[in-house]
């Protein structure tokens, strides 16, 4: 616990559930996000992500990695997440600015190839800012994708916040990684 | 952009300077995220503003300053973020998220 501006206390939340990031389902945050409280009521003013670029990136890259066709929101929160408007992101698939815009307002599915071709720009742009996933383009050149999640599930993502080595330069930082993800 | 900007252009540019070093901390009051919820602006949206914003508007109360930044998100929509900038603790505190029409 810390003092927070004003009469305010800090507090890491044990389990956050994340819904202000632009997805359709919540994302989980273990032992990180961090409330602000009232010092003398105990009422919750206000929320934080430590390392919020790290945090959507890490998110991003987790969904991206996951063998399921991503959908026109998730397409377009990893559009968000790599700071790029449509054009650009049209410009590197190499297709149309209206055929990237069908697909991120849902009214065209991607074909495979481009959609695999999206996820290694989207892996590739952010594992700088994640360095604790793992990630090698052969994860998602051998992906299997599945159409859509087996009735009634959703993507489940839990992050938490590690100490992170350097393998290169042995420096030690606090990084976003992957708990358990259950498909 | 704003007829007044010029008079916060220091408060524009160190606004943006904070909201792009990676150590910052975004904290959002109850308040702000009930607003982006109604809204449909996400954490992303008002840190990508922020990055690139002006100052239009600057308010000293009895406690703190909010500076009002204007910005455009990456879809290209127009949004004023309320915030209480603190430099020296390398924080951000986001207090309201106002749309163009509520001008």
């Amino acid at each position: 616990m810390t003092r927070g501006h004003g009469n305010t206390i800090r507090e890491t939340m044990p389990v956050h559930e994340e819904d202000l990031i632009g997805l359709p389902y919540p994302v989980i945050i273990r032992d990180a996000a961090v409330c602000e409280k009232d010092a003398d009521t105990g009422e919750i003013l206000s929320y934080a992500i430590p390392d919020l670029d790290g945090f959507v990136a890490a998110v991003a890259m987790v969904r991206a990695l996951m063998p399921v066709k991503l959908s026109q929101e998730e397409v377009r929160f990893m559009r968000k997440v790599l700071d790029l408007p449509a054009k650009k992101i049209a410009e590197y698939l190499a297709i149309d600015p209206s055929t990237y815009s069908r697909w991120e307002n849902g009214r065209q599915t991607a074909g495979e190839l481009v959609e695999r071709m999206f996820r290694h720009h989207v892996c590739a742009e952010l594992k700088g800012r994640v360095p604790a996933i793992d990630f090698e383009p052969s994860m998602i050149n051998k992906m299997k994708i599945k159409p859509v999640w087996p009735e009634g599930d959703k993507p489940q993502i839990l992050l938490t916040r590690i100490v992170f080595k350097d393998g290169a330069t042995r420096r030690k930082s606090n990084q976003w990684d992957a708990g358990a993800i259950a498909a | 952009m704003p007829k007044n900007v010029a008079l916060f252009e220091n408060e524009g540019s160190r606004l943006r300077e904070l909201a792009r070093d990676p150590n910052v901390l975004i904290i959002f009051t109850k308040h702000a995220q009930d607003r982006m919820r109604e809204r449909s602006v996400s954490r992303i949206d008002i840190q990508s503003i922020l990055k690139r914003c002006s100052v239009v508007k600057f308010e000293e109360s009895r406690w703190e300053e909010t500076w009002r930044a204007e910005g455009k998100d990456r879809d290209g929509r127009v949004l004023q973020v309320e915030v209480v900038p603190y430099e020296r603790e390398l924080e951000i505190k986001i207090i309201t998220v106002i749309t163009p029409m509520q001008r």
